[in-house]
């Protein structure tokens, strides 16, 4: 996804969500829900959003519970994660298993026998495989998140009946095709091109799509492809429904890869493939906002396994740490371990707080939660990289060691931080999406300066009022007063979020989308914002349960200890806007490119 | 034929067990509650015998307090597949047996039903004395400890039962109660649809008047930690600490 890409994407976000700027002359109405991210980026704290924190009916609390317990039970007796990573295959009889559980029916409509349970369900459902196999968790989501996702939420009814049979059973497994040789982050830049037949019954389908999850054993293939019939409808690209048994279509040699070996990635080679047009998921020349909104939840079920795939190398660091002794004492005894092992439990709260916030304001299917699920998505696979590489120093020597699970922890996270969208693009995403609403305002004001006479109202609010703050809340209310040093935070950063963004625009206007450094720290300070409010309402719904500050002494001590977390990267994020060494930077890079490598002699 | 499966809510065995301020129960709070195995079994058995005949219904009677972690027991139980559950409620479960047959034989009463199964023990207080008081109470006949799958005939039950140093072979006529043992059955997985179905079960809750218990638990203490030794000095000068230390601190001498 390049940078237009990512306006593009936060442009079919915003749709359908109105725009916090014109809600000004509307004060009176009640607002319609926008995203917490958004509004904060214009400077608004819009509480209402993540207070109260997202709760589970009672009933599908223990529906949850009762399944998480199943599941967790059919892992723990037949999953071999080191075995699966050796043969580099997932036996069928795991697959059967969990088929027979109904994990593949958890994303598909209660009317085509599916589950159809709710993101905070899913969540924790998948957080539970990558404790004992992160292949297996990958396969498993590359089909319910992605593979399936985008029938799920653009099938029409004549699709469902046709697949969701197959799928549901896992009988036949799901894969989601976008990415080519020559379009990686670039998604726009895809090649593989979709004709119309002349009896006008079939798109003719060629190309090469590469990386494919399940690619090896998929059977139903989500892919991408651009209609080049010249009609501007259709410009942009198209999604398709693909089945394996399609003549034409063929897998490509499996991956050898760093990690997930269990997991299949392969090419998919699409030779003249006759697709019927009644193959066309959603509608023609809409694919990018299709594949956006797929990857949007997908990101949220990511965060979803990081969250809960770490307390597995949690526990080990724990154990470990607590059984070793050296010098006369437990590793836990020493400070620097102590450190590592807090900042695991201390990430892991903020990480459970922001996912199940995000997953909640998905469940409400009444508000934007594109920009939430981004930074969930960068900040879990971050968080979980840092877990489980501190869990093998923790481990010492052992943990580089196979017989140990956490080199392997440690090669299945990596590709966290690249797939579903790399981190950098996200973060670009980020700050542009939430960059957009800002830039909407003072578009309105540009035009506004050049007819003064018909904008006076709006102008008159522009010069007296400060832009946005003339509207905005700038305070948390809804919080509890124990929490009050806690929410300052969050109080004293939306703003200068939205100070920077705004000088940005200012001064680098339409150039601001490629202001990478400026849009990374800008992109950072959301993060720290987001994850930061999502606990402080976690813990503040606690307190409204009737639970008191002595019940809560261990969520008190996260949040604190990650108050102060957040806040340093708040600060350090906030100042390097103006003091940096960016240019020195860019110079530094650029000799070592032109330098093909290190430019300077051996120093003896 | 109806089967009625007696269940009691047990601490979870992977919970870390504390002892409540009054020092005689334990503190429920923040423990989580599961069907003792036994009773889980009991079900499961009840559920495989539902499956192979015809007309066969499946009550889960339980006593407990009614809140969301006795509901959470009886639902787990629903999702094996049993068909209702019946809540009889009190304060807690830390009755004499007694006391706690007594009650479940006053609702069972009213089921009339025709198997009453049993696990042979709960896990968390391992009396193993509910089955034969409840089915004494009922004028129902027990086969205690059956270790294998019953013979059911059209009118009578035959079943092998492990007692000490034998096993016996008991046949009986219906209605009749019995004490499952572990290795009658074994759980099955259990998919999320069956969760489902399982929440629209009813689960009836009933008031009970409980006697007072006869037998009352005095104090519960966590075993004492275990401390690793300690050095108490060197050479002959730490014989006298030595000494002191094991007549007042350990009072070994």
């Amino acid at each position: 996804m390049t940078t237009a890409n990512c306006i593009e994407e936060s442009k079919k976000n915003q749709e359908n969500h109105e725009n916090p700027s014109e809600k000004t002359e509307k004060k009176t109405k009640k607002k319609a829900p926008f995203s917490f991210m958004k509004s904060a980026f214009a400077g608004d704290i819009a509480e209402e959003i993540i207070f109260p924190y997202p709760q589970q009916s009672k009933e599908e609390k223990e529906e949850t519970q009762l399944f998480l317990k199943e599941l967790d039970k059919f892992c723990r007796e037949n999953i071999d994660g080191a075995q699966i990573d050796l043969d580099a295959k997932i036996p069928p009889e795991v697959i059967q298993g969990l088929a027979d559980l109904g994990v593949f029916g958890l994303t598909v409509p209660e009317e085509y026998d599916g589950l159809d349970v709710s993101y905070t369900f899913f969540c924790q459902a998948i957080g539970i495989i990558p404790r004992y196999c992160a292949s297996l968790a990958a396969t498993v989501v590359a089909h319910l998140s992605i593979g399936t996702k985008a029938l799920y939420m653009f099938g029409t009814e004549d699709q469902k009946k046709r697949y969701y049979p197959k799928l549901v059973t896992g009988e036949w497994i799901a894969a989601f095709s976008l990415t080519e040789p020559q379009a990686g982050s670039d998604a726009s830049g895809i090649k593989t091109s979709a004709k119309l037949s002349e009896d006008g019954k079939h798109y003719v389908l060629s190309g090469e799509k590469i990386y494919v999850t399940n690619g090896g054993f998929a059977s139903f293939f989500t892919v991408f492809a651009k209609i080049n019939s010249g009609d501007e409808e259709e410009k942009g690209f198209t999604a398709f429904i693909v089945t394996k048994d399609m003549h034409g279509v063929s897998i490509g040699k499996e991956e050898k890869k760093l990690g997930l070996k269990g997991s299949s990635t392969t090419p998919l080679l699409l030779d003249n493939v006759k697709v019927p047009v009644d193959n066309i998921l959603g509608q023609k020349g809409k694919g990018f906002k299709i594949a956006m909104e797929v990857l949007n939840t997908g990101r949220l079920g990511l965060g979803g396994i990081c969250a809960g795939g770490v307390k597995k190398a949690i526990e080990g660091s724990v154990q470990y740490a607590t059984q070793r002794r050296q010098f006369g004492m437990s590793l836990s005894e020493f400070g620097l371990i102590q450190k590592k092992i807090a900042r695991m439990g201390v990430l892991t709260f903020a990480m459970d707080s922001a996912v199940y916030l995000t997953a909640g304001l998905a469940d409400r299917k009444d508000i934007d939660f594109s920009v939430e699920s981004a930074i969930c998505k960068v900040f879990t696979t971050e968080c979980a990289w840092e877990i489980i590489n501190e869990t093998v120093q923790i481990f010492g020597g052992s943990g580089f060691i196979a017989d140990y699970p956490y080199e392997r922890a440690l090669r299945d996270a990596r590709i966290t931080m690249i797939f579903e969208g790399t981190n950098e693009i996200l973060r670009l995403f980020i700050a542009l999406a939430g960059m957009r609403n800002v830039g909407e305002y003072f578009k309105k004001l540009g035009q506004a300066i050049n007819q003064p006479l018909q904008s006076l109202g709006f102008l008159y609010e522009y010069f007296s009022g400060q832009v946005i703050s003339s509207f905005v809340k700038e305070k948390i209310n809804n919080a509890s007063a124990q929490l009050s040093s806690e929410a300052a935070i969050v109080q004293k950063y939306i703003p200068l979020l939205n100070q920077a963004v705004e000088k940005s625009i200012r001064t680098h206007k339409k150039e601001v989308i490629h202001q990478q450094f400026i849009l990374e720290r800008v992109a950072n300070m959301a993060i720290s914002i987001y994850t930061l409010a999502a606990c402080i309402s976690r813990v503040d719904s606690s307190l409204r349960q009737g639970k008191t500050e002595a019940d809560l002494d261990q969520e008190f001590t996260m949040l604190k200890t990650y108050a102060f977390i957040a806040e340093a990267s708040l600060q350090e994020n906030y100042q390097s806007l103006t003091n940096n060494c960016d240019k020195e930077i860019q110079k530094v890079s650029a000799f070592l490119c032109a330098a093909e490598g290190y430019p300077l002699p051996d120093v003896i | 034929m109806k089967i009625v499966v007696c269940v009691k809510r047990v601490p979870d065995t992977a919970t870390k067990i504390k002892v409540g301020a009054e020092g005689n129960v334990i503190d429920t709070k923040d423990v989580e509650f599961i069907p003792s195995p036994y009773d889980e079994l009991a079900v499961e058995y009840a559920v495989r015998i539902q499956e192979n005949q015809s007309d066969v219904e499946v009550v889960i009677v339980t006593l407990g307090p009614a809140e969301a972690s006795t509901e959470k027991v009886l639902r787990r139980c629903l999702a094996i597949g049993a068909n209702r559950a019946i809540l009889i409620e009190s304060a807690g479960t830390d009755h004499d047996p007694y006391v706690i047959a007594s009650a479940l034989a006053n609702t069972i009463k009213e089921e009339s039903p025709d198997l009453l199964l049993f696990g042979i023990q709960a896990i968390d207080d391992d009396y193993g004395q509910v089955s034969s008081i409840t089915s004494a109470l009922l004028d129902m006949p027990l086969l205690w400890g059956v270790s294998e799958p019953l013979e059911l005939g059209g009118s009578t039950v035959k079943g092998r039962c492990e007692v000490d140093g034998g096993v016996e072979i008991l046949e009986s006529s219906f209605p009749c109660a019995a004490s499952i043992k572990g290795s009658i059955t074994d759980i099955r997985m259990c998919p999320l649809i069956k969760i489902r179905r399982a929440s629209k079960k009813e689960i009836k809750n009933v008031s009970a008047q409980l006697e007072d218990s006869a037998l009352s638990v005095e104090k519960l203490e966590l075993p004492a930690e275990r401390v690793g030794g300690r050095i108490v000095g060197q050479g002959a000068d730490a014989v006298p600490e030595l000494f002191r230390l094991l007549r007042e601190e350990a009072k070994v001498l």
